[in-house]
C-alpha cells in the first residue's frame, strides 16, 4: 500500500519488480482513488436524479455515501478496536510451552 | 448413477486401495477416483437409495434431494481440487485419511436417517485427525488429540439426542425439527459444535492452523460445511441461529486483524463465513436458506482457494506467519495471482463469488425486516475484506520485502489453484448456473432474485473501495496493528487447560486411586484378617495367602449380605 | 450318517471332545495332539452352527440322554440363549486353537504338548456341556470340569513365569469356593423340589418364590455365580490369571468362561428363579447394577496404570463383565439384548485383543510396556488389531462394542436410569483413556530397543487374530445376526417367547 522506506535494489538484469518501482507505485495508488471517487460520483447521481437511481428499504441507505462512509468507519472501529483486542490477549509466543 | 453403490463409499474404497500403490500410479489413481466419484455422483438420480435393514432399524444410506445433491456435488468438486493439490504428498497415511475423510464428509450429507448419519459424523472426526496428526510433531500431535476430543464429544452429543429422540417415539429419519424437546436440543448442540458455534469454535483456531499444508485445504473443505448442511436440513428458521450466526460474524474479524498466522487469520475467517449463513439458516426464509447454501457452496471454493495459496507459501517458506513474509509476488506471481482472485471472491466483488451469494441473505435479512441483523452483517462484510481481501495477500506476497525467493508452487498445486480461481470468478460472473442447483428458486419480493443491479453493484463497490481505503490511511497514519511474533488467546487454550487437567485428574490421581484400593481394600486389610496357610517361598506364601484369603472373605460377607437383605425384604 | 448327526446333534457337540481330549494324551507327542484339537474344535464349531440354525428355525430341541424322558433322565436342552453361546464358545475355540500350535510350542515346553491339548479340549468340552446342560447337578459336574482344566492350563504358563502357579492356585481356592457355593445353592433348590432338572426346578419354583430355602439358594447362587464370572468385587483370581497363564489361554478363556458364566447367570435368574429374581422385591437388580456400575469405573482406572498390558486387558475385562451383568440387573428386553450380545461382542473383542498381543509375546517375549513400544512400526498388523479392537472396547460406530452399547444404553433409558447411562457413557471415556495409552505407546513413542530386529508375527498367529478382529469390525457393520439373535435369547429369558 504505502511505498517503502528504502527502495530494494533492481534484479541482476536491471528491472524493478512492480511495487519497487516508484512511478508504477504511485499510477496504482492514482488508479485506487479515481475508482473511489468513481463510486462516490453515482450517488452524486443519484441526488441530481440523472442516470442512475439507488434503490433503498432502510431510511440510512438514502444518505449520499453511506455505503462508502460505513465502510471506511467501520474498518477505522474495527483496528481500533482490534487494538485494544491484543492489549488483552496478546501473548508471548513461548506461552504455550510453559 | 454409473455406479450402484452408496455414494460415499465410492473414494472410501478407492482410499483402500491407495497403500498399496505407488508413485505415479498412486497420484494417477487418486485423481481418477476423485473423478470418477464426481461423475458418478452427478449421475444420481434424487430420491432415496440403498435401504438397509440393520437390527429392526430402516437404514437410508443414500437420499439425494436437492439440498443433499448440492453438498454432494460441492464435496465432490472440493475432493477433486484438494486431491489435485496434494499430489505431490508422499505420506500414505495422509493420502488414506483425506480420501476417506471426503468420502465421510459425503456420506453424511447423502445420510437419509440419524444413525448413518452418526457413523459418518463419528468417521469424519477419526479420519481427519490423521491429517493433523500429519505433521508428526509433539505440538501437532497434541493439537490433533484436542481436535478428536471435541469431534467425538460432538458425536456423543449427536448419539445421546439420537437415543432420546428414538425413545420418544420419533422417527430415525432427519427430518426438520422444532429446537425445545431434549433430543432437538442435543442434536443442535452436537451440530453446533462442528459448526465452530462461539465458545465451541476452539477446535478449529487450534488444529487447523496446524494442519500439514494440504491437510488443511481438505479440513476446510468439509466438517464445518457438513454441519452447515444439517443445520439447513434440521433446524431451518431455529431463531437463536441468527443470534448465534452474529456473534461467529462479528467476533473473528476482531481476532483476525491481530493475528500472525496467517492460516489461522484463515480459521477464523472461515468461521466468520460460516457465521453468515448459519444467520442465513437462522432468519429461515427460502432466500435466506437459498443465500446460506450458496454461501456454502461459494465459500468452500474460496477459502479451499485462500488455504491452497497459504498453503503453498508455508511449503516454500517454512512459515505463514505475516512477520516472516513479504514480497513474495516477485518469485511466486502466480500464487500471489489465484490469491488474489479468493480474496476478491471472499470479499464479494463484483463478478467474484461471494458477490451473487452473501447478498441474498442481507436481502433476506432486509427483508424480513432483520435491521440490526443486517447492520451486523454489513459490518462483517467490510471486516471480511479487511483481513481475507487485504490482509492475508498482502502480508504473504506484497508488504516489506522479507528477502525470501522461494520458488513458485508446484504445478499440481498451480493448477488445482487455477481451477480453483475459474470457478469463483465463473460463480460469481454466472449465477444463474449455481442458482439453478439451490433447494428453493432464489425470489425476493415476488421476482427472481438477480444479483446484478446497478444498485448492488455500486453500493457493494462503494463498501468495499472506501474500507480499503480506511486500510490504506489507518497504514498511512501509522495506526494500523504491525504484525508482531505473538499468539492471541482464544478459548482453544482453555479447552487445553481443561483437557489437560482431565487427563492429569484421570491418569494420576484416580488411576493410582484405584489401583490402591484394588490392591490394599480389597487383597490386604481383609488379609490381616484372615491368616491363610501356603506353601513354598514365603514371599509368595504371604502374597498368596492375602488376596486368595481376602477374597473368600469378601465372598462371605456378600452372602451373608444377601442373606440378611433378602430375609429382611422377603 | 446325516440323519444320524441330525438326531444326536446336542449331545455330539459334548461327546467329542470329550472323548478327543482323552485321546489327546495318545495320540502322539509331537503335532498330533494339536491337529486332534483342531480338527475337533471346527466340526464342533460346525455342529454348533448347525444347532443354532434348527434352534431359530423350529424353536427349542430337547435332547433326553439315553433316552430317558426328563424329570428322571438327564435331558439337553437348547434354545436360543444356549445355542448363541455354545456357537460363541466353539467358534473361539477354533480360531485359537488355529493360533495355538506356534504359540504354544513357544510358550509350553515340548513335553507337555499332550497335556495341555487335552486340558484344552476338556475344558472345551465343560464349557459346552454346562451350556447345553438342562440339568443342575450336570452343570455342576461340568463346570467342575472346565475349572479343573482351566487350572491346569493357567499353571502352565509357569514355563514363562512362575507366577503362573500361584495365579493357578488362588483361582483354584475361588473358584472351587464359587462352585461350592453354586453346589449349595443347588442342594438348596433339589431340598425344595426334589428336582435337579431345569425346567422342572423353574415350573415348581414358581409358587415358592419367596421361601426362606429358595432364598437362601439364591443368595448363594449370587456369589457363586459372581465368583465365576468375576463381578467386582469378586474379581480378584481374574488379572492374575490373564497375566500369566499362556497367551492362547488367556485369549480363550476371556472369551469364553467368563461368557459362560454369564450364561449361568442368565438361566438361573431368568429360567429358574424367574420370578425371585425379576419380580424386583427383594433389590437384587439394585446390587447387580451397583457392582457393575463400580466394576465399569472402577476397574477402568485400575486398568489405565497398568505396565503389563495383560493386565491392563484383564482389568479392561473385569469392566466390561460390568456390562453384561449391568443389562441382566436391567431386565428389561433392551438392555438384557445388550447383555447377550455384548457376551458375543466382548468375546471377539476380547479374544482378538489377547491374540494380537500373543502374536506379540511370539516375537518379543512378553508384553509390557516395554515390548509395547513403537510396536506400530515394528508389527504393523498386530498393532493395527489392537487399535480395531481397542475401538471397539471404546464402544466406537462400525465396530461391535458399538452395537452393544446401543442397546445397554437404550435398555437405560428404558428404566429411566440416567445415572447409570452415563455410567455407561463414562466407561466408553475411561476406555479412551487406556486404548490410547495403548495407541500412544504403539504409535507415539520410540522403541526401547530399537538394536533388536523385530519381524512381524507369522501369518498363522496373523490369520486367526485377525478373523476376530475382522469380526468385530463386521458385526459393527451389519448386527443383524448378533442383535437379532440375541433379541430371540432375551425374549426367551423374559418370556416373551415360551
Amino acid at each position: 500500500m504505502h511505498s517503502n522506506d528504502h527502495t530494494p535494489p533492481p534484479n541482476d538484469d536491471g528491472t524493478r519488480h512492480f511495487f519497487d518501482d516508484p512511478v508504477k507505485t504511485r499510477w496504482f495508488f492514482r488508479i485506487f482513488f479515481v475508482l473511489c471517487a468513481v463510486a462516490l460520483a453515482f450517488d452524486v447521481l443519484d441526488l441530481i436524479g440523472v442516470g442512475y437511481h439507488k434503490e433503498t428499504h432502510l431510511g440510512a441507505e438514502k444518505v449520499p455515501g453511506f455505503y462508502g462512509i460505513y465502510g471506511f468507519a467501520g474498518i477505522v472501529a474495527l483496528v481500533i478496536v482490534a487494538k485494544g483486542l491484543r492489549k488483552v490477549v496478546a501473548r508471548d509466543e513461548a506461552y504455550d510451552d510453559r | 448413477m454409473i455406479v450402484d453403490l452408496p455414494p460415499a463409499l465410492l473414494l472410501i474404497a478407492g482410499a483402500l486401495v491407495v497403500p498399496f500403490l505407488r508413485g505415479p500410479l498412486r497420484a494417477a489413481w487418486m485423481v481418477g477416483v476423485a473423478v470418477a466419484a464426481l461423475v458418478n455422483f452427478v449421475g444420481v438420480e434424487h430420491g432415496t437409495h440403498w435401504q438397509v435393514g440393520v437390527f429392526g432399524y430402516t437404514l437410508e444410506l443414500g437420499r439425494v434431494d436437492k439440498l443433499g445433491y448440492l453438498f454432494g456435488l460441492l464435496f465432490h468438486i472440493a475432493a477433486l481440487l484438494a486431491v489435485i493439490y496434494s499430489l505431490h504428498v508422499k505420506d500414505t497415511v495422509q493420502q488414506v485419511a483425506a480420501l476417506a475423510y471426503a468420502g465421510s464428509a459425503i456420506g453424511a450429507v447423502t445420510a437419509g436417517d440419524w444413525i448413518t448419519l452418526f457413523v459418518w459424523w463419528e468417521l469424519l472426526a477419526l479420519t481427519s485427525v490423521f491429517l493433523v496428526w500429519a505433521g508428526r510433531s509433539e505440538k501437532t500431535y497434541a493439537a490433533g488429540v484436542r481436535y478428536l476430543l471435541v469431534n467425538i464429544a460432538s458425536g456423543l452429543l449427536l448419539l445421546a439426542g439420537i437415543l432420546f429422540r428414538t425413545n420418544d417415539g420419533g422417527s430415525l429419519s432427519i427430518e426438520p425439527m422444532l429446537l425445545g424437546d431434549t433430543a432437538s436440543v442435543l442434536i443442535f448442540l452436537a451440530i453446533g459444535i462442528k459448526c465452530a458455534f462461539p465458545l465451541a469454535h476452539g477446535w478449529v483456531i487450534d488444529a487447523y492452523p496446524r494442519a500439514t499444508p494440504t491437510g488443511t485445504v481438505f479440513l476446510s473443505a468439509f466438517t464445518t460445511k457438513a454441519a452447515v448442511y444439517l443445520l439447513a436440513r434440521v433446524f431451518p428458521g431455529a431463531e437463536p441461529l441468527i443470534w448465534i450466526g452474529l456473534v461467529m460474524a462479528s467476533f473473528p474479524i476482531f481476532y483476525a486483524v491481530i493475528e500472525n498466522d496467517l492460516r489461522r487469520v484463515l480459521s477464523y475467517s472461515m468461521i466468520n463465513q460460516v457465521g453468515f449463513m448459519v444467520v442465513g439458516i437462522g432468519i429461515g426464509t427460502p432466500l435466506a436458506i437459498d443465500g446460506a447454501v450458496a454461501h456454502a457452496f461459494a465459500d468452500v471454493i474460496f477459502k479451499g482457494l485462500l488455504f491452497m495459496a497459504m498453503g503453498a507459501v508455508l511449503m516454500r517458506t517454512g512459515t505463514a506467519n505475516g512477520t516472516d513474509l513479504g514480497g513474495l509476488y516477485k518469485s511466486m506471481p502466480w500464487t500471489t495471482g489465484f490469491c488474489l482472485v479468493g480474496a476478491a471472491s471472499i470479499s464479494a466483488f463484483p463478478l467474484f463469488s461471494a458477490f451473487v451469494t452473501k447478498s441474498m441473505i442481507l436481502s433476506a435479512a432486509l427483508a424480513e425486516h432483520h435491521y440490526l441483523v443486517w447492520w451486523v452483517l454489513l459490518f462483517a462484510s467490510a471486516g471480511v475484506l479487511e483481513h481475507a481481501g487485504i490482509k492475508i495477500p498482502y502480508f504473504a506476497f506484497f508488504a516489506h520485502d522479507s528477502g525470501k525467493r522461494p520458488k513458485e508452487a508446484p504445478w499440481n498445486m498451480l493448477v488445482a489453484m487455477a481451477i480453483g480461481s475459474v470457478l469463483c470468478i465463473v460463480i460469481g460472473s454466472f449465477p444463474s448456473l449455481l442458482y439453478g442447483l439451490l433447494p428453493y428458486e432464489p425470489m425476493l419480493h415476488g421476482h427472481a432474485y438477480t444479483p446484478y443491479d446497478a444498485t448492488h453493484v455500486v453500493t457493494q463497490m462503494q463498501l468495499l473501495l472506501f474500507a480499503i481505503l480506511a486500510v490504506w490511511w489507518l497504514m498511512k497514519a501509522g495506526i494500523y496493528p504491525p504484525e508482531e511474533r505473538k499468539i492471541n488467546l482464544d478459548v482453544d487454550r482453555l479447552y487445553r487447560a481443561l483437557a489437560r487437567g482431565f487427563w492429569w485428574i484421570v491418569t494420576v490421581p484416580l488411576a493410582h486411586l484405584g489401583k490402591a484400593i484394588d490392591s490394599a481394600v480389597l487383597e490386604r486389610i481383609p488379609a490381616r484378617v484372615v491368616a491363610f496357610a501356603g506353601f513354598a517361598h514365603a514371599e509368595e506364601r504371604a502374597h498368596r495367602g492375602w488376596v486368595t484369603g481376602a477374597s473368600v472373605l469378601i465372598a462371605l460377607i456378600l452372602l451373608v449380605g444377601y442373606l440378611l437383605v433378602y430375609y429382611l425384604s422377603g | 450318517m446325516i440323519d444320524f448327526v441330525q438326531k444326536h446333534l446336542p449331545i455330539l457337540i459334548v461327546v467329542l471332545p470329550l472323548l478327543a481330549g482323552l485321546g489327546a494324551l495318545f495320540v502322539g507327542r509331537r503335532h498330533q495332539p494339536w491337529m486332534l484339537a483342531l480338527a475337533t474344535t471346527w466340526t464342533v464349531f460346525g455342529l454348533t452352527i448347525a444347532l443354532l440354525t434348527r434352534v431359530l428355525r423350529d424353536g427349542t430341541v430337547e435332547y433326553a440322554i439315553g433316552g430317558w424322558a426328563p424329570p428322571w433322565g438327564i435331558a439337553l436342552r437348547v434354545d436360543a440363549v444356549n445355542a448363541f453361546i455354545l456357537l460363541i464358545v466353539a467358534g473361539i475355540a477354533a480360531v485359537t486353537t488355529v493360533f495355538a500350535r506356534r504359540s504354544i510350542a513357544a510358550e509350553v515346553p515340548d513335553y507337555r504338548w499332550r497335556f495341555f491339548y487335552s486340558a484344552w479340549l476338556l475344558c472345551f468340552t465343560g464349557l459346552l456341556g454346562i451350556t447345553i446342560t438342562g440339568d443342575a447337578f450336570n452343570l455342576y459336574v461340568l463346570l467342575e470340569i472346565s475349572s479343573l482344566s482351566t487350572y491346569t492350563l493357567i499353571a502352565l504358563g509357569m514355563g514363562k513365569d512362575r507366577r503362573a502357579l500361584t495365579a493357578a492356585f488362588r483361582y483354584l481356592v475361588l473358584g472351587t469356593v464359587g462352585a461350592t457355593f453354586i453346589l449349595l445353592g443347588i442342594g438348596h433348590l433339589y431340598m425344595m423340589t426334589g428336582t435337579l432338572n431345569m425346567a422342572d426346578l423353574a415350573v415348581r419354583l414358581h409358587d415358592l418364590h419367596d421361601n426362606r430355602v429358595v432364598l437362601t439358594a439364591f443368595a448363594f447362587m449370587t456369589v457363586g455365580l459372581g465368583l465365576k464370572v468375576a463381578l467386582f468385587p469378586l474379581h480378584m483370581w481374574l488379572p492374575n490369571a490373564y497375566t500369566y497363564a499362556p497367551s492362547v489361554v488367556t485369549a480363550f478363556l476371556a472369551a469364553t468362561a467368563t461368557k459362560v458364566g454369564a450364561y449361568m447367570a442368565y438361566r438361573f435368574m431368568f429360567t429358574i428363579f424367574g420370578r425371585t429374581f425379576t419380580e424386583g422385591q427383594f433389590t437384587v437388580d439394585i446390587f447387580l447394577i451397583t457392582f457393575s456400575c463400580i466394576a465399569i469405573v472402577f476397574a477402568s482406572f485400575v486398568a489405565i496404570r497398568q505396565n503389563h498390558i495383560k493386565r491392563l486387558l484383564a482389568y479392561s475385562s473385569v469392566a466390561q463383565i460390568g456390562y453384561i451383568v449391568l443389562g441382566m440387573g436391567l431386565h428389561n428386553p433392551d438392555g438384557l439384548t445388550g447383555s447377550i450380545v455384548h457376551v458375543f461382542n466382548h468375546a471377539i473383542t476380547k479374544g482378538g485383543l489377547f491374540l494380537a498381543l500373543g502374536a506379540i509375546v511370539y516375537r518379543l517375549g512378553d508384553v509390557t510396556v516395554g515390548e509395547f513400544q513403537g510396536i506400530g512400526r515394528r508389527m504393523p498388523l498386530t498393532a493395527a488389531a489392537i487399535v480395531v479392537g481397542g475401538l471397539s472396547l471404546v464402544g466406537v460406530p462400525l465396530t461391535a462394542g458399538f452395537i452393544s452399547k446401543w442397546y445397554l444404553i437404550q435398555g437405560c433409558i428404558e428404566s429411566g436410569r440416567w445415572v447409570v447411562a452415563i455410567v455407561v457413557l463414562g466407561g466408553s471415556v475411561l476406555a479412551v483413556v487406556y486404548v490410547w495409552r495403548l495407541v500412544e505407546l504403539a504409535y507415539f513413542t520410540a522403541p526401547s530397543q530399537p538394536e533388536v530386529e523385530v519381524r512381524e508375527a507369522p501369518l498363522s498367529l496373523l490369520i486367526p487374530t485377525w478373523l476376530l478382529i475382522g469380526a468385530t469390525v463386521w458385526f459393527g457393520i451389519d448386527a443383524t445376526f448378533t442383535a437379532s439373535t440375541a433379541r430371540t435369547a432375551a425374549e426367551t429369558l423374559l418370556g416373551v417367547i415360551p
